[in-house]
């Protein structure tokens, strides 16, 4: 107990004298960021339970200590066949979220930290079968936590290196429960005329993306 | 650095190591369709669900009730119930048979230690008896299929097991009737060379409750595969306690008649004593009809090699065959009823359609008028024709429309023929070929394989036409909220429900993904 105490105290003192050696720096991630889900609500959706997105993040470091930004994360969309080919299935999804992390310096080229985030995810599905294509969008909340490291070499003008984190993000439930004709698409493949039927929404049911994550980028930090 | 790249290009292989995905994913969306009383089921074993939609007015809108239902990890037979408002799946996975009430949802399983592909329904709800097809795709581990289960609904249902002598074909029951005061029930199974009665009443004593009838004098004969059963339970003033059952077996010319009494010795060995008959059918008789008449009960069959027809007198066993006028044998048989002046009274009379997909002629046969023992009919007043412009695919007669039939016949751009059985003429419709009808005792609905519309004839023929947004492959009636339901041709469920009254675009609603309904919800598991 007596040894932990220490090494805590000896890490923080380590981070103060780290934060304020140095000004702030403008920090530019790109990430490859795979999550797995085991809700089954995603085997509509793909063959694996693993789904990978890019990620673009920016962020304000304070002290080299503090990093305040925004990331933005999508793929291309998801297409799979289902029932023999009875049932295609498109699905895609972006999320803007707003970050905050905690990491210090113990040596100069290598930064643990700790991370949260928060905000808007947007998703679609399309479902098509011999009928017309059907779509509709979900509107969420989502957010993660996750513990990283960075490792990066001191360049002229800042600070270059190779970030990977491990955590867990959470998401609302999306209700595909409004999957709408898609009247330009069928109008195109079917009828050139105005549509006179009432088409109901259909109900494709709720997509649970909670799941472990892991991500792999490269960082790069601009001295200002 | 080289490491370090080495190292996220691992891990981003180890990605792609996943579990794989259940197999049902890949098969087809096949459905089996269930018409229930006002509701339509679709069971789908890819899909293991059953889909229940329901059409219903709400004010002036119309719309799809769209409810999904367990139906087990493997669901393979499937049937409704009598009630018309329950329906029965075997989930092969768990060898079990699921009960559910289409409206709760409510289900009851009832294990069976095997997984039946078969289902016989008593049209009196009393008995549900399962058999196997003998069908060998998918695994079987080990299975009898001889064995015929067996389900009492009269209490709380459990299965129980009895194994045949052969392998069952087809199940008949035979409806209710009363041995002196108690009541009966018997069914019969249809094997190769033999049927079996099975006294459903004797469930507990399997040398009481089967009893082999066998259609060949040996086994080594010709294959006797029975073809029609029929069974005469009306008490006779001579023989009170007496069931008739006939049976017409392929390649037999004469009909078995199996006369079911209650033993008379007090201390016979068996409950119910069993006599068999052979009645003469004409040459080759190929279909078999029970005709309960004025003048007695008689058999009506129908030769398939030539367009001929055979009249046997029960009582008396006494028979005569006649001509039919048709161009080729007949091959199936209609029973209607009618009604003919008789002194300007109208008067009722039962008949039989015979036709046949090789022949632009069919007959009508008026089997009242007609002598066993007399000469033969005259044509034209017992026996009638009628030209058709196409030979006929299949006929159905307008449920709660007397008097007419509907003639389907194959082939694109064929159109359809209304035949008025009073006047015994046909009314040809041109137009495109029918895929489905429904008749609601004053108009019929008639939906087509390739034309996108809807058809709605009287009963004078004259045809009032709606559009549809797609082709249709059947087409139901809710006769208590007057709506229409369309099934189009989507793999994936695609339904339009119609105001029968005026089915224009602005009454109706269309649905798509109906089979697919809440499908990320639901989880595939084999």
């Amino acid at each position: 107990m007596k040894s932990t105490i220490t090494a805590i105290t000896v890490f923080c003192a380590l981070s103060a004298i780290a934060g304020s050696a140095s000004a702030d720096d403008l920090v530019v991630q790109t990430r490859v960021t795979t999550a797995y889900y085991n809700d089954t609500s995603f085997d509509a959706l793909s063959e694996y339970n693993a789904k990978s997105d890019f990620t673009l993040a920016a962020a304000w470091e304070l002290q080299e200590m503090l990093r305040f930004g925004l990331q933005f994360q999508t793929a291309p969309r998801l297409t799979t066949s289902r029932f023999g080919g009875d049932s295609y299935h498109e699905w895609g999804r972006q999320k803007i979220l707003a970050t905050g992390e905690w990491g210090f310096y113990p040596a100069t080229w290598l930064r643990p930290h700790v991370q949260l985030g928060a905000g808007y995810v947007h998703q679609f599905l399309s479902v098509e079968s011999t009928g017309p294509r059907l779509k509709d969008h979900a509107h969420d909340i989502g957010g993660f936590a996750a513990l990283g490291i960075e490792a990066g070499i001191p360049v002229r003008w800042g600070r270059i290196g190779l970030a990977t984190s491990l955590g867990y993000e959470l998401q609302t439930t999306a209700r595909f429960d409004e999957l709408r004709h898609d009247r330009k698409a069928f109008e195109d493949k079917y009828a050139p005329d105005d549509d006179p039927w009432d088409r109901a929404h259909a109900d494709f049911g709720s997509l649970e993306t909670n799941g472990v994550f892991w991500t792999v980028g490269l960082s790069v930090s601009f001295g200002l | 650095m080289r490491r370090m790249l080495l190292a996220t290009l691992l891990c981003a292989g180890a990605t792609s190591c996943a579990p794989e995905l259940p197999d049902r994913w890949f098969d087809r969306l096949n459905t089996t369709v269930l018409d229930l009383e006002d509701r339509q089921v679709f069971v789908s074993r890819s899909a293991q669900r059953a889909v229940v939609v329901d059409p219903v007015r709400d004010g002036d809108e119309v719309r799809l009730n769209i409810t999904v239902q367990a139906a087990g990890d493997d669901p393979g037979a499937s049937a409704v119930a009598a009630d018309g408002e329950t329906y029965y799946v075997v989930d092969e996975a768990s060898s079990m048979l699921r009960i559910v009430d289409s409206r709760s949802g409510a289900a009851t399983d009832v294990p069976l230690d095997s997984a039946f592909d078969r289902i016989a329904v008593d049209p009196h709800g009393d008995f549900l008896l399962l058999y196997f097809s003998g069908d060998q795709s998918g695994t079987i581990v080990a299975r009898n299929l001889n064995e015929v289960g067996i389900i009492d609904l009269r209490g709380d249902p459990e299965a129980s097991f009895l194994t045949l002598s052969s392998r069952p074909t087809a199940i008949e029951f035979a409806p209710p009737f009363a041995f002196g005061g108690s009541d009966q029930r018997l069914a019969v199974v249809s094997s190769v060379n033999e049927i079996t009665v099975l006294d459903l009443e004797e469930l507990d004593d399997p040398e009481e409750a089967l009893r082999e009838v066998p259609l060949t004098i040996s086994e080594a004969d010709r294959l006797r595969r029975p073809v029609s059963i029929a069974f005469d339970v009306s008490p006779r003033d001579d023989e009170p306690d007496t069931v008739r059952v006939y049976v017409l077996a392929e390649d037999s010319d004469d009909i078995t008649e199996i006369t079911v009494q209650p033993a008379v010795l007090e201390d016979a060995a068996r409950k119910l004593d069993l006599a068999v008959n052979q009645l003469a059918a004409g040459i080759s008789p190929g279909r078999m009809l029970l005709l309960e008449l004025d003048g007695g009960t008689r058999l009506l069959a129908i030769d398939r090699t030539n367009p001929r027809f055979t009249l046997v007198d029960t009582d008396s066993g006494e028979s005569a065959t006649f001509d039919l006028p048709m161009s080729a044998p007949a091959r199936e048989l209609l029973v209607f009823d009618t009604t003919v002046d008789v002194d300007g009274e109208p008067q009722p009379e039962r008949r039989v359609l015979a036709y046949s997909e090789n022949s632009t002629l069919i007959a009508v046969i008026r089997p009242e008028t007609i002598a066993v023992e007399g000469d033969e009919p005259t044509l034209g007043r017992s026996v009638e024709a009628i030209r058709l412009e196409r030979a006929p695919s299949r006929i159905e007669l307008a449920a709660g429309q007397p008097d007419r039939a509907l003639v389907f016949h194959a082939g694109f751009s064929a159109g359809f023929t209304i035949l008025d059985l009073r006047k015994n003429n046909d009314i040809p419709i041109q137009g495109g070929t029918l895929s489905d009808v429904h008749f609601d005792g004053t108009s019929a609905y008639a939906v087509y394989q390739t034309l996108a519309n809807l058809t709605i004839f009287g009963l004078d023929g004259h045809p009032t036409n709606f559009d549809l947004p797609a082709a249709a492959v059947d087409i139901f009636f809710d006769a208590e909220d007057e709506l229409l339901l369309v099934r189009h041709r989507d793999p994936a469920g695609m339904f339009t429900v119609l105001d029968a009254r005026d089915p224009t675009p602005a009454n109706a609603r269309v649905y798509n993904a109906v089979f697919t309904h809440q499908l990320l919800d639901q989880e595939i598991t084999r």
